[in-house]
């Protein structure tokens, strides 16, 4: 699963900003702002202080930012917000400690891959469906449409979550240094694996002591050299714990027929449909992952920062997404006075721009849950809902102060000011959403195209089963097992150390059998027929 | 005290014999007050701090949640203990995890003491002061940052070490991807790491060893190395067997902030590296059970336990002096 | 002094040069540290390690001090330290004094309650209810000081170090009429300076590199202890490394290499004064010597 980022895409509710009357310049601190417009009862609520965990590091001008929206919502709010920062590493433990201890908090960061799929059917977390798409919240009305909030429903398809979002896939990229590349005598940008490849080539003859390509130890290739085609809606593949299946379903989309997992031996592949009939086919990326291997460098499964590697000037490429571009790119410059950065986008259809290029499920990866345990749900509701309301209210939080830390640049773009490094806010936790983004202005025309891209709507499509998600707490003991068996067999072949794979494949598969696979598989099916039944597509 | 079965047994004088138990346990403790009260707050803070949380055990036999809680959470017996060897490298895991350690123990030990008679040994003000200070540097500096030097030094291209083989036309060495060589390598940052530092205790123990014994030996022409023989060394003994079992008791616990730190997730080292505590994490990756980390984590402490009770015994029949209880 | 043999002046020459390599192997590493600390993120990336910084800089430095809670977890950290050392010797050294002396019958019976708690923990969420809920030490600067206040290995260590000085002392003591209280204050405690300064130094450095009951029980910026605000640096590109490969982090930026050096120079610096000060404890005679005179 890759970060899916946030969303643009159900543009088709029209958004509600009315920022542009009073959006002008009213920044100074203390000037008593009008930038609530919906709110408008007279008397100001009871004050209340609603306490927050986020994830990460405080940005440091965050003082001078909550002290500007006391200010601005006084009478309309009367709300103050104190947040806890919690180091990431710790965060996931902390949350759950808490909850164990029943300690009172009003708003946490949670996700995925943090605590999101255990506490929600443990109860932890309140029901949010209520506060969406309703008039009394007009903020939230407007910036989540029906269909964003419906994706987002889990579990027993409530809403648990507020869900943060820009776009619904961060697009992976090779990041190429184009100075290097113009030396070596290309004068067109990549544009294909072959030129890649040539480049690759060329680097290694004339370039002693660069490496072609760098990755992450424990990422590898990724999704280099993965064959596009079509996606077939009665073979659905799964990642669960280093391994994939894929749940073969029937015609009608209503019955789960086999689950075939990596390693099974030749007839169990053979009832997929071409071209996932053999392993060989259906994993055509890896035996060019152990041919692009001389690519890498010798220690690559040790490599824990390869961009660090990279801007040392050491490689002539590396695996990244688009998100981080224009920083990269600074740095670059900022180490290696005269190199340039561009990036090699994987996809032929993203290259081109396609519609309907991305298969995603909509969900948002980041998310803020709220405790049952609040005091306050209505009141961090109608926090978030201001959040929502207009351009103005959303910035403060995700920009910072308006002509101190950034200025914007026409409807949709800014400039950060040389203050902006106090105040790096992270707003994929907390603010970020499809109808609210804001690129900088002076990123280049190729990478805001892309950006743009991957804003609309009709670039992505929900393939089936993209609800669906595998609980575990039936295979517990199988599934740590299989995963810290199959771990590092999946980190050596993603760097293309394997070159016989098929073979270790079926090995692994023997052994991954005798510690529980085959009980996975049966949960597998048992779940995946559950949803379908149940009217999940 | 077993007094109530006295009473049942010794029929005839069942409560003077009663007295005499319980007496005597009270007759021990006025005897020894003033030592039972400076002992008190010690034990009190044990009692708080160590066996009040020791409830939290239970975990390991349960399906924790944390919306239940300690008390509320279901019982799910052995459950959480079976997951660990049903895997098929548990056997390699342990001996691994052992064989580091013992390594660690051995070598750390026999280093720590050879550095503590080396600078007690020396004169000089300056040399000494100097030496001493800097060798405890190592022990400041976090693995994270550590690592960053390993790769600096083992790294196949342009890594020191192969940069040194290149220069003798031998090489180049693949490190990362050769697991025989790790656990030497282990050992030796290990000692750099923790021996300077560990030797402190081992300077502090000939510190307090009686000079006269020293002289005299010395008027008796013993030379210096057997003034190391047969003087410092037999006195430090304790010390050493004392440390060791409580290394002991650790046996089982791998070192995971060096070894993930060092090896990171590079399987191609796991044949020699992977520790118990370095699986653990990986299997428990997504999942994230506290039960089941717990019932590992209570198993470790299990076996260690095990261990010591058995090393403590012999100790106690050989070497009194450093039996532990 | 007997003037010394050959084979003597031999063996104390080797030992020099010994402790001189071994110091060598132990300073690079560590020199390299500071000095790579000092250069520019630039230079370290495109060179690597070195041991003069190339491009001088304070660049790191500025990052890590730009943040006024550090002055602040310096304090914190100097007051738990000092405070809390003072708080585990005397109760450390009353206890060990206890298991140390013979005629205590159930000294064993207590060395084994504590050694049980070496090996046997409740784990996280039992302290974490004990410590949060039922004693409510959250914020508080005690949190940092109290529950970790003793170290069963500390004291087995200390114990050890009080049992093996000669009970004849003890025992002339009691003779003429000395309580257990003088004997261990008067007697006891200053013979056994190497043993205390030792013990005093390995709790001073726990509670030096105290972060972790500060990522779970303090929230309030002004009780930050040092360690936390650096493990904060540390960790994060740890933590890059540990979660799932296809999970990014937007907007994260790892630590320039140059202020992960920087952080352990400012953190190490104040302490590492603390053993030199200590040395003198640790000559070989010293105190036996001393008080026999």
């Amino acid at each position: 699963m890759k970060r899916k980022v946030l969303t643009v895409s159900l543009l088709s509710v029209a958004l509600v900003v009315s920022a542009a009357a009073c959006s002008s310049n009213k920044v100074e601190q203390g000037t008593p702002s009008t930038g609530t417009n919906a709110v408008s009862t007279p008397q100001p609520p009871k004050a209340v202080t609603l306490k927050g965990m986020l994830f990460g590091d405080e940005p440091k001008d965050l003082p001078i930012v909550l002290e500007e929206f006391e200010s601005r919502t006084k009478d309309t709010l009367n709300t103050k917000l104190v947040i806890q920062w919690n180091p990431p590493s710790d965060h996931k433990q902390k949350v759950k400690l808490m909850m164990a201890a029943g300690e009172e908090v009003d708003f946490v960061f949670d996700a995925d891959f943090q605590n999101l799929r255990e506490l929600i059917p443990q109860g932890a977390y309140a029901q949010l469906d209520k506060y969406f798409n309703n008039d009394e919240y007009p903020g939230l009305k407007a910036a989540f449409s029906p269909e964003f909030i419906e994706m987002n429903k889990r579990y027993d398809d409530h809403l648990y979550t507020i869900p943060f979002t820009q776009y619904f896939f961060d697009i992976p990229v090779v990041y190429i240094r184009k100075d290097l590349r113009e030396k070596l005598g290309f004068s067109e940008p990549i544009s294909s694996y072959e030129e890649l490849q040539q480049y690759y080539e060329k680097v290694l003859e004339s370039e002693k002591g660069i490496t072609p390509l760098a990755v992450r130890g424990n990422g590898g290739f990724q999704e280099m050299l993965a064959p596009e085609r079509e996606e077939l809606d009665t073979v659905r593949p799964l990642n669960l714990g280093g391994v994939i299946y894929y749940v073969h379903l029937s015609d009608d989309l209503k019955q789960v027929q086999d689950v075939v997992a990596f390693g099974d031996d030749a007839p169990a592949w053979a009832k997929l449909p071409a071209p996932l009939d053999t392993m060989k086919t259906a994993f055509a990326q890896y035996d060019k992952w152990a041919e692009w291997s001389k690519y890498l460098e010798k220690d690559v499964l040790s490599q824990k920062d390869h961009k660090a590697y990279f801007m040392s000037g050491k490689a002539a490429s590396y695996y990244g997404t688009i998100s981080s571009y224009a920083a990269d790119k600074k740095k670059l410059q900022e180490t290696i006075a005269d190199a340039d950065l561009e990036f090699f986008v994987l996809k032929d259809k993203i290259r081109n721009m396609e519609p309907q290029a991305i298969s995603t499920s909509y969900k948002s990866n980041n998310s803020i849950a709220i405790p049952v345990s609040s005091k306050n749900i209505d009141r961090t509701m109608k926090f978030f809902d201001w959040l929502f309301q207009s351009r103005e209210n959303h910035d403060l939080f995700e920009y910072g102060i308006e002509g101190k830390h950034w200025e914007p640049v026409g409807e949709n773009q800014l400039k950060l000011l040389d203050e902006s490094d106090n105040y790096v806010f992270p707003g994929y936790e907390f603010s970020w959403n499809p109808n609210m983004i804001r690129l900088p202005a002076d990123l280049d025309e190729t990478a805001k195209s892309y950006f743009e891209y991957s804003a609309k709507e009709d670039t992505y499509y929900a393939p089936v089963l993209a609800k669906f998600t595998f609980d575990t707490s039936n295979v517990k003991g199988e599934f740590a097992n299989v995963q810290s068996k199959a771990d590092p067999f999946v980190q050596t072949l993603k760097a293309g150390q394997v070159k016989d794979w098929e073979a270790e494949a079926v090995a692994l598969n023997k052994e991954l059998k005798a510690l529980g696979l085959d009980t996975i598989r049966e949960e597998i099916k048992t779940q995946v027929q559950a949803y379908l039944d149940a009217g999940g597509k | 005290m077993g007094h109530t079965t006295a009473s049942l047994t010794e029929q005839h004088f069942p409560k003077s014999r009663n007295r005499g138990k319980l007496g005597a346990f009270f007759f021990e403790l006025l005897k020894n007050k003033f030592l039972y009260l400076l002992a008190l707050p010690a034990m009190i803070w044990f009692f708080v701090f160590a066996y009040l949380p020791m409830g939290g055990i239970v975990i390991a036999f349960q399906d924790f949640k944390a919306m239940k809680g300690i008390t509320g959470s279901e019982f799910i017996g052995l459950k959480n203990f079976q997951f660990f060897f049903r895997s098929s490298d548990w056997i390699q895991i342990v001996t691994n995890t052992l064989f580091l350690n013992i390594l660690f123990i051995v070598f750390n030990t026999l280093a720590a003491v050879v550095i503590a008679i080396m600078v007690t040994e020396m004169g000089g003000k300056w040399y000494k002061k100097i030496t001493q200070s800097v060798m405890i540097f190592p022990h400041f500096l976090s693995w994270t940052v550590v690592a960053m030097f390993v790769m600096a030094f083992v790294a196949t291209d342009g890594g020191f070490i192969n940069q040194i083989l290149s220069v003798f036309g031998i090489g180049p060495i693949q490190f990362l991807s050769s697991p025989g060589y790790w656990p030497l390598i282990l050992v030796l940052l290990k000692i750099w790491h923790g021996a300077g530092f560990g030797s402190i205790i081992y300077m502090a123990t000939i510190s307090g060893i009686n000079p006269d014994i020293y002289e005299s030996a010395s008027m008796d022409g013993a030379s210096r190395f057997q003034k190391i023989r047969y003087i410092t060394l037999p006195l430090i003994k304790p010390t050493v067997i004392l440390l060791t079992i409580l290394a002991v008791g650790g046996i089982f616990n791998g070192d995971f902030g060096m070894i993930y730190a060092i090896i990171g997730r590079n399987p191609l080292l796991y044949p020699t590296t992977d520790v118990i505590d370095t699986y653990l994490f990986r299997a428990m990756m997504d999942l994230g059970d506290m039960s089941m980390s717990a019932a590992i984590g209570f198993m470790q402490s299990l076996i260690g336990f095990i261990l010591v009770l058995t090393v403590n015994y012999i100790a106690k029949k050989t070497a009194p002096e450093s039996a532990i209880f | 002094m007997i003037k010394e043999s050959f084979p003597d002046r031999l063996l104390k020459g080797l030992f020099y040069v010994l402790m001189g390599l071994f110091s060598l192997y132990c300073l690079l590493p560590f020199w390299s540290v500071v000095a790579s600390s000092f250069t520019s993120e630039a230079s370290i990336l495109k060179n690597g390690y070195m041991f003069w910084p190339s491009d001088f800089s304070l660049e790191a430095y500025k990052m890590i001090f730009r943040d006024n809670t550090i002055y602040r977890s310096y304090g914190v950290t100097t007051f738990v330290t000092l405070v809390g050392t003072a708080m585990s010797m005397i109760l450390t050294s009353a206890m060990a004094y206890t298991l140390s002396v013979k005629s205590v019958k159930y000294r064993n019976h207590m060395a084994f309650y504590i050694y049980f708690t070496m090996l046997f923990h409740g784990g996280l969420v039992a302290s974490y209810l004990l410590i949060s809920k039922y004693l409510d030490m959250k914020d508080t600067i005690w949190v940092l000081i109290i529950p970790s206040m003793l170290s069963a290995w500390n004291m087995f260590l200390l114990r050890n170090f009080f049992a093996s000085i000669d009970d004849s002392i003890a025992e002339s003591a009691k003779i003429d009429g000395a309580n257990d209280a003088y004997i261990l204050f008067r007697i006891i405690l200053p013979i056994s300076l190497p043993a205390l300064a030792t013990i005093g130094l390995f709790y001073a450095l726990g509670y030096w590199n105290k972060w972790f009951d500060a990522v779970l029980y303090i929230n309030d910026k002004n009780l930050y202890p040092l360690q936390y605000l650096i493990q904060r640096i540390m960790n994060n590109l740890d933590y890059v490394n540990q979660i799932s490969a296809d999970i990014s982090i937007p907007n994260f930026i790892p630590p320039a290499m140059t202020v992960r050096l920087a952080t352990t120079v400012v953190t190490i610096g104040p302490i590492i004064f603390l053993y030199p000060f200590l040395q003198k404890y640790f000559v070989k005679g010293l105190m036996v010597g001393a008080v026999k005179g």
